[in-house]
């Protein structure tokens, strides 16, 4: 799961379907609950739902419904109120290296990409592999392979107020695969881009989850994204209202 | 070794009082600390008038409870030197005093011309010889800072038979080191005339605090005058002829009692 | 990319509010720099005055003022007939206004004493005897007082010639008047009494017997300490005072620069309050975020502290050349001095950086996905 060779996550064997072993549990949740302001605001009002390894599950549902609260909770960027939620069988509440989860397991892609202005698109690539023994040189070319393979190699030293809303979206990517997560969390990917750039990011994302045989949630709103994925789970009110395969 | 303007500056600015005594104590103590009998003191005095010059000056003072006497010599510039003023008073009879013009001019002053400028400088005559802390209204009138420094107002008046230009003077004396930090002269009419400030207070051989320098404004004229002390010379033998009008003519260093 | 790069990158983010923050530290550390300098200057010039005499031990009373208190000349007789003293020369040295100068050094030796050997005639010659009425100037003081051979100069009550202008081979010898003690002492009214004795020990004492002499002499002469040369003014109460006024005047203008820096790196975690939340979110530890701030404020310590010795050292440079202090001053700019100016910039630094980055390490990363 945890690879810090850079080459190794680009020679992960793609899942076999024929497998008789059932793929591995990698998010659990039972009666999941997040509120704010000392319980005024309920974001999740007790959800459960299991994840496994390889899933590409889309949540959607309305704004407000609690779509992103639930992908905080699964990066470790936030704890739950209440009620259990187990990565590959651990509490993450309980986990000794929040921070060590977030650089090593979890990749994560933003709607408003959050590059840092002041560092070049290879810069910010780079970002996530300080919490890792890797060496400068190494960063660096684990950087420039990974803006290669999202189609930037010709972009590496431009800052990000030179790039499109699509490269920059692509850098982002880059920075999340960046210490070879196993899940990809996606908050609205798509959502500050045209429909142009929303189809090539979202082949991106589909194709670079399924080479590395990463497990991606992503959050949307939009139906048409939904039913590229493997599983729907709907939320309504802090609550999962529906939970199906893609039709 | 220096320091700089002590019993010079304790007869502009007197020392030592102890908080909490009432005005009359304080004053006494302040008087009688200006009175401390013979010294020599070498002043640089600035003077930042319409007209500017420096003058270099050699003081000798006797100072007993009864009687003040005391002259100004200018060393430097070589123009002026061997200027002389002669000024004495005895308990509250009217000061009198002679003025010295090289080579040979010697003019008496009478109490009529206290208030005239000594040797050009905004001090007058009476400034020089003058104790307002043995006048018979005393009060302490307020508190003030000065500096930063917390000081009290002592208002000194003179009696009927005291004569003195000024209706009042005000100082103000910071009680922590017993240093008077500024003096406030007054006419009648109210009117502020002269105003005597310290910046600098160093500590005496006898671990007293003083006056390092004084920096004396004549609030009408808008002029200034700076003293900065160069030495001082307690224990001085002087001849009485030093002391008239005769002998003030002649310059000459002072010799220390306790040899 | 180094993690040094992500430092830098910080600092370089808002250039006119480094640049500010720079000055303010620099003015700071430049105050450290100027008055520490010149006061430590002030303590090696004397030393270096000693030096030049040939004094070994200086015998003298500093109490609180800046010139030492008089005793009898008659002391230096008696230390003069100790074994190991070679010679003994008494002076009296004052600091006293001269003529329009505020404040000149006047230092009337021991006719004949070694004292006098070390001074190199520029121009005019040395006094012809102990009563002459005459003085010579360091080159320095004949500038000051704007003398030259010929010259009259009121010392006091009298009216002495300039005979000599000489170079006395350290700032303070160059900025005295030179004159007879004899003399001196008959134009003060100061007959019998001298405030130091530069003393000469017998050649080859080790440090140790140096300081055994000295306790010879403090027996012998109870009246005043002698002290081995070149630390007998750090023994003094006021140059104790004015170094400590030098410090202390120097570090209030290092608090500003505290609080500048300070207010720099706390607007620095507002502003970045979301690149900072990123970057916990895509798992930077919150340890790395703190080192972060701390290495930033500490390179802005630093090159404040780095600008800030260049700008003291310039600024004395400049006071130096002011016709009122001109020759006055001898800064001891030496790299102690630098190095702890510098270092000092570097812990005011990473000191003003410690409340920013304590609030940097408590942002949750859940903040990153919201805007």
């Amino acid at each position: 799961m945890n690879d810090t060779n850079p080459h190794a996550i680009m020679k992960q064997p793609l899942p076999d379907s024929s497998a008789t072993t059932p793929p591995a549990l990698v998010f659990e949740a039972r009666g999941l609950k997040k509120d704010y302001d000392d319980g005024r605001v309920q974001a999740l009002r007790g959800v459960n739902f299991r994840i496994t390894q390889g899933e590409f599950v889309a949540i959607i549902g309305p704004s407000g419904c609690g779509k992103t609260t639930l992908l905080q909770m699964l990066g470790a960027l936030d704890l739950p109120s209440a009620g259990i939620l187990h990565y590959r069988g651990r509490s993450i509440a309980e986990l000794p290296d929040p921070a060590g989860y977030r650089a090593r397991e979890i990749g994560i892609i933003f709607q408003a990409f959050h590059l840092l202005p002041t560092f070049t698109a290879v810069e910010n690539v780079q970002m996530p592999m300080f919490e890792t023994d890797r060496p400068e040189l190494s960063r660096t070319e684990r950087a420039v392979e990974l803006l290669k393979s999202v189609g930037l190699g010709h972009r590496l030293d431009h800052f990000p107020a030179k790039l499109s809303g699509g490269e920059k979206q692509r850098v982002a990517i880059a920075r999340s695969l960046a210490n070879g997560p196993s899940v990809l969390l996606a908050d609205e990917p798509t959502g500050n881009l045209d429909s142009d750039n929303t189809k090539s990011i979202l082949e991106l994302i589909i194709r670079l989850r399924r080479e590395q045989n990463m497990t991606l949630v992503l959050v949307t709103h939009d139906l048409n994204i939904a039913r590229m994925a493997s599983r729907t789970v709907q939320m309504k009110d802090g609550l999962i209202v529906a939970d199906h395969p893609a039709t | 070794m220096k320091l700089l303007l002590t019993p010079f500056c304790l007869a502009l600015l007197a020392v030592s009082a102890h908080a909490g005594e009432p005005a009359t104590d304080l004053a006494a103590k302040l008087g009688s600390m200006q009175q401390d009998g013979a010294s020599l003191v070498r002043l640089k005095m600035d003077v930042r008038g319409t007209t500017k010059f420096t003058l270099q000056l050699q003081i000798k003072q006797r100072r007993t409870s009864t009687t003040t006497e005391i002259v100004y010599q200018v060393l430097w510039p070589k123009e002026r030197a061997g200027e002389a003023v002669l000024l004495r008073k005895t308990g509250d009879q009217a000061a009198t005093g002679a003025v010295f013009t090289p080579p040979n001019k010697v003019s008496m002053l009478d109490s009529s011309q206290m208030k005239e400028a000594l040797l050009g400088s905004d001090l007058s005559y009476a400034d020089g010889v003058e104790n307002f802390f043995i006048w018979k209204q005393q009060a302490i009138v307020g508190t003030e800072m000065v500096n930063r420094v917390s000081c009290d107002i002592l208002e000194s008046k003179p009696g009927r038979s005291q004569r003195s230009s000024y209706s009042s003077v005000r100082t103000w004396v910071d009680r922590r080191r017993d240093v008077p930090l500024r003096i406030e002269k007054y006419l009648s009419s109210g009117q502020l005339v002269r105003r005597i400030d310290t910046t600098r207070v160093a500590t005496n051989d006898k671990n007293q605090s003083v006056p390092a320098n004084l920096t004396v404004s004549d609030i009408r004229h808008g002029s200034t005058t700076d003293l900065n002390g160069a030495s001082v010379k307690h224990a001085v033998n002087f001849s009485d002829r030093e002391f008239t009008p005769a002998g003030f003519m002649e310059v000459v260093p002072a010799r220390s009692a306790a040899e | 990319m180094t993690f040094f790069t992500i430092i830098v990158r910080g600092l370089q983010r808002r250039p006119v509010r480094t640049g500010l923050t720079l000055v303010g530290i620099s003015i700071g550390i430049a105050a450290v720099v100027a008055l520490v300098g010149i006061s430590r200057g002030f303590e090696a010039s004397w030393a270096t005055g000693m030096k030049v005499r040939g004094t070994d031990i200086v015998v003298s009373n500093m109490g609180s003022a800046l010139a030492p208190k008089p005793f009898s000349a008659t002391v230096r007789d008696r230390i003069a007939k100790l074994p190991q003293v070679a010679d003994a020369c008494a002076i009296y040295a004052d600091l006293t206004s001269v003529e329009d100068a505020s404040m000149m050094v006047v230092s009337a030796r021991e006719w004949g004493g070694f004292s006098w050997h070390n001074l190199k005639l520029i121009s005019g010659r040395m006094p012809h005897d102990a009563m002459e009425p005459a003085v010579v100037l360091g080159q320095t003081a004949a500038e000051v007082l704007k003398k030259k051979v010929g010259d009259p100069l009121q010392l006091e009550t009298k009216e002495l010639t300039v005979t000599g202008i000489v170079d006395g081979g350290a700032m303070v010898e160059n900025g005295s008047v030179i004159l007879s003690l004899a003399l001196f002492q008959n134009i003060t009214g100061n007959e019998g009494r001298i405030n130091v004795i530069d003393i000469r020990a017998a050649p080859g004492l080790t440090e140790d017997e140096m300081k055994h002499l000295c306790e010879q002499i403090n027996t012998t002469a109870p009246e005043a300490r002698a002290m081995v040369a070149g630390e007998h003014l750090g023994n003094s109460q006021a140059f104790r005072f004015i170094s400590a006024m030098s410090w202390g005047t120097s570090l209030l203008a290092v608090i500003v620069g505290v609080l500048g820096v300070m207010n720099t790196m706390l607007m620095t975690v507002f502003e970045r309050k979301q690149e900072i939340c990123i970057l916990l979110a895509i798992g930077w530890k919150p340890g790395r975020v703190i080192r972060m701030i701390l290495w930033e404020s500490a390179l802005l310590g630093f090159l404040g502290g780095i600008v800030g010795v260049v700008l003291g050292t310039l600024a004395v440079k400049v006071l130096e050349t002011l016709p009122a202090i001109h020759g006055m001053l001898e800064p001891d700019f030496n790299a102690g001095l630098m190095a702890v100016a510098v270092a000092l910039a570097v812990i005011v630094g990473v000191l003003s950086g410690l409340y920013p980055a304590w609030r940097s390490s408590r942002l949750t990363p859940s903040l990153a996905m919201q805007g």
